[in-house]
């Protein structure tokens, strides 16, 4: 039996205010990951919309409990992962990067407002690989930032883990919106030379 | 040249090692025949020896010189020459005794019926001489007709405080050593004064030798736990700090006091705190008076002896004497004294009972580092220890504490060793209380926790 008061210690440095709301988003998370009958041995995509924490919350207890163990978790975005990735390791946050190979829950988040670099997309699939080999799961977060999602930043990506398993879909939060949504304009595809598409 | 009994004495005495003296001197005294002069001067040894130290060999010689002709006490053979001279000796007393036996016999041939000299001629032939063969040792490989019986100690051993840790390595048996190992500040003492705590509430004899912390100190400490894993209101938990601080209100100090008394009753007696103040501990012989002391306090107190001692900690006995031959650094002193009680475990004061020893004892910092990495995440392993060598191979179960510092209230433990079960592969992990010297979970928060159909809601305000 799992002890209560170590899963509140763990994982309560991630409840955000007000309280009230998180507990809403945190349970409709569940909710959602219950429903969608996941693979809990494989490694996830989730979109989001400003929910990352108490996703992590939910999931990380969901599975501390399936496991009987409360997990370690290390939360990571992207750029920071490859701006470490490339500094020597005099310079390295080295407990970070340890971190994230050995910790039991990885989450990297990623939004298609990064700095979008082709190495980084083999960086985390190698990551995400490492981890598998391990039996140590990664959940790649995707900040939609509450507008239409747009994985053509990472497409690579996201066809890897799509491939493992489906993604799992939070951005209908509970929450008001924190930012105003842009206004909706006449739909104008407009293509780049190299064929891009862009919203 | 003739080898005496004094001879041997003062051979021994001239290595200058009071534990080969002492074991020498019970040598003699087990297998030889003494007179009184000899008698004598063992027991002047012994009394020079209980005081940590041995008499030099000219004082024997001067005032015993009264006894002996010529120039016996003179003659000292090297070490190496000692055994195989007490041998020397016990033959010729066994001669001696034998001669003396044939002519008493001879004396009386004409008066014993045929039946009782019989008798006597068969008791000559026990004369080691004779017999010329040693005890007969045990054979422990033959067959049993209830050979389970035979395999499970009868009885019930010692908890170690935690049922996650007892479905690893089992219970603490008698005759065996359990080493608590941690880093500085990784509640160590909390967790040894924890077990003497419940061991006693189960009935054994606890000796807690405290060589750190004052018995008050650990008295006040133990009296937290108590209420931590037994009172149902969370606002009678006590934070030991308002106890240094001395801010503990007076509505709380009725608690404490009620608590208190309650401990004591429920403990009755079955625990003996001493600190520094209450023993020496600079030989092994003091070590000894120490335990013959609480044995018969214990058997006053609760018509039994001691089941169980608690060293804490390992590390203060370096600067000891410890067995009284030279040390050239502080690990084989500490190597002594984990010998001397492994003894004390299989053979508690020369009595034949087995009894439990726990020690605590003190992770080394490399070890610590490397724990500490996220790859380890809180798995020390044998080689953890920093005192001694011997603490690897005395142990049947080693157990380790480290604070997990990515969450609050979280101990990690792991059993690098455990003699009698296997090791996890994980770290082991429960709540520690360190505001309340308690390990586990406390008994306010005991309410059932489904995990099948458990609240976020409960979980994230409950």
């Amino acid at each position: 039996m799992i002890s209560k008061e170590l899963l509140k210690y763990k994982y309560g440095k991630l409840i955000e205010q007000p309280i009230e709301e998180f507990i809403k988003e945190a349970t409709f998370i569940q909710t959602q990951f219950k429903d969608t009958n996941l693979n809990v041995d494989r490694p996830l995509l989730i979109y989001g919309n400003n929910n990352r924490n108490a996703c992590v919350y939910s999931l990380g207890v969901n599975y501390s409990i399936l496991n009987k163990k409360v997990l370690d978790y290390t939360i990571i975005t992207a750029p920071h992962f490859i701006n470490q990735h490339f500094l020597s390791e005099e310079h390295r946050d080295m407990e970070l990067y340890q971190n994230m190979y050995y910790t039991d829950l990885l989450f990297i988040t990623i939004s298609q407002l990064d700095y979008k670099h082709q190495y980084l997309e083999s960086l985390l699939i190698d990551l995400i690989e490492t981890r598998l080999t391990s039996n140590k799961l990664t959940h790649i977060y995707f900040e939609t930032n509450g507008s239409k999602k747009n994985n053509a930043s990472y497409m690579t990506l996201f066809n890897y883990l799509t491939n493992k398993q489906l993604a799992l879909d939070i951005t209908a939060t509970t929450k008001p919106s924190s930012f105003s949504k842009p206004t909706q304009k006449a739909s104008k595809e407009t293509t780049t030379k190299g064929g891009v598409k862009f919203f | 040249m003739k080898i005496t009994i004094p001879n041997i004495i003062i051979s021994a005495l001239n290595t200058n090692d009071i534990k080969y003296v002492d074991n020498k001197l019970r040598d003699i005294e087990s297998q030889l025949l003494l007179n009184e002069v000899e008698k004598r001067i063992i027991h002047d040894i012994d009394e020079n020896i209980n005081l940590g130290e041995l008499p030099s060999v000219s004082f024997i010689r001067q005032k015993y010189s009264y006894a002996f002709l010529d120039d016996i006490l003179e003659i000292s053979l090297e070490s190496d020459a000692i055994d195989s001279a007490i041998n020397n000796i016990r033959i010729e007393q066994a001669r001696t005794s034998l001669k003396l036996n044939l002519m008493e016999l001879g004396n009386n041939i004409d008066k014993l019926p045929p039946n009782e000299l019989k008798a006597q001629i068969s008791a000559l032939t026990e004369n080691k001489l004779l017999s010329g063969k040693e005890e007969d040792y045990t054979n422990h490989m033959v067959t049993s007709e209830n050979a389970y019986a035979d395999s499970i100690y009868d009885g019930e051993g010692m908890t170690l405080g935690l049922h996650q840790i007892e479905e690893y390595a089992g219970k603490a048996l008698p005759s065996t050593v359990v080493t608590i190992l941690a880093f500085a500040g990784s509640f160590k003492s909390t967790y040894a004064l924890q077990l003497a705590y419940l061991n006693a509430m189960e009935g054994k004899n606890m000796l807690y030798l405290s060589l750190e912390s004052t018995a008050t100190q650990l008295r006040t400490k133990m009296v937290l736990n108590h209420i931590a894993t037994t009172t149902d209101k969370s606002e009678e938990l006590i934070n030991g700090k308002w106890i240094i601080d001395q801010t503990l209100k007076p509505e709380l100090q009725k608690v404490y006091n009620n608590y208190y008394n309650d401990l004591m009753v429920k403990l009755n007696n079955r625990i003996i705190l001493w600190d520094e103040e209450d023993i020496q501990y600079d030989t092994f012989l003091d070590m000894t008076e120490v335990l013959r002391r609480a044995d018969k306090q214990f058997k006053k107190e609760t018509g039994r002896g001691l089941d169980g001692v608690i060293l804490d900690q390992l590390a203060l006995l370096k600067n000891t004497r410890a067995g009284g031959r030279k040390y050239t650094y502080d690990g084989a002193v500490l190597n002594d004294w984990m010998t001397y009680f492994r003894k004390q475990a299989l053979n508690f004061l020369d009595t034949g009972k087995e009894i439990n020893v726990f020690v605590v004892s003190q992770i080394n910092r490399d070890s610590y580092t490397e724990a500490s990495k996220p790859k380890k995440r809180g798995m020390y392993d044998m080689t953890a220890a920093s005192d001694s060598n011997e603490i690897e191979r005395a142990s049947a179960t080693m157990i380790t504490l480290y604070k997990d510092l990515t969450a609050d209230n979280t101990l990690l433990i792991n059993i690098p060793k455990a003699r009698n079960g296997y090791t996890p592969d994980s770290p082991i992990q429960t709540e520690v209380y360190g505001e309340y010297s308690h390990i586990g979970p406390l008994k306010v928060n005991l309410n059932s926790f489904d995990e099948t159909t458990f609240d976020l809601e409960d979980l994230i305000n409950g």
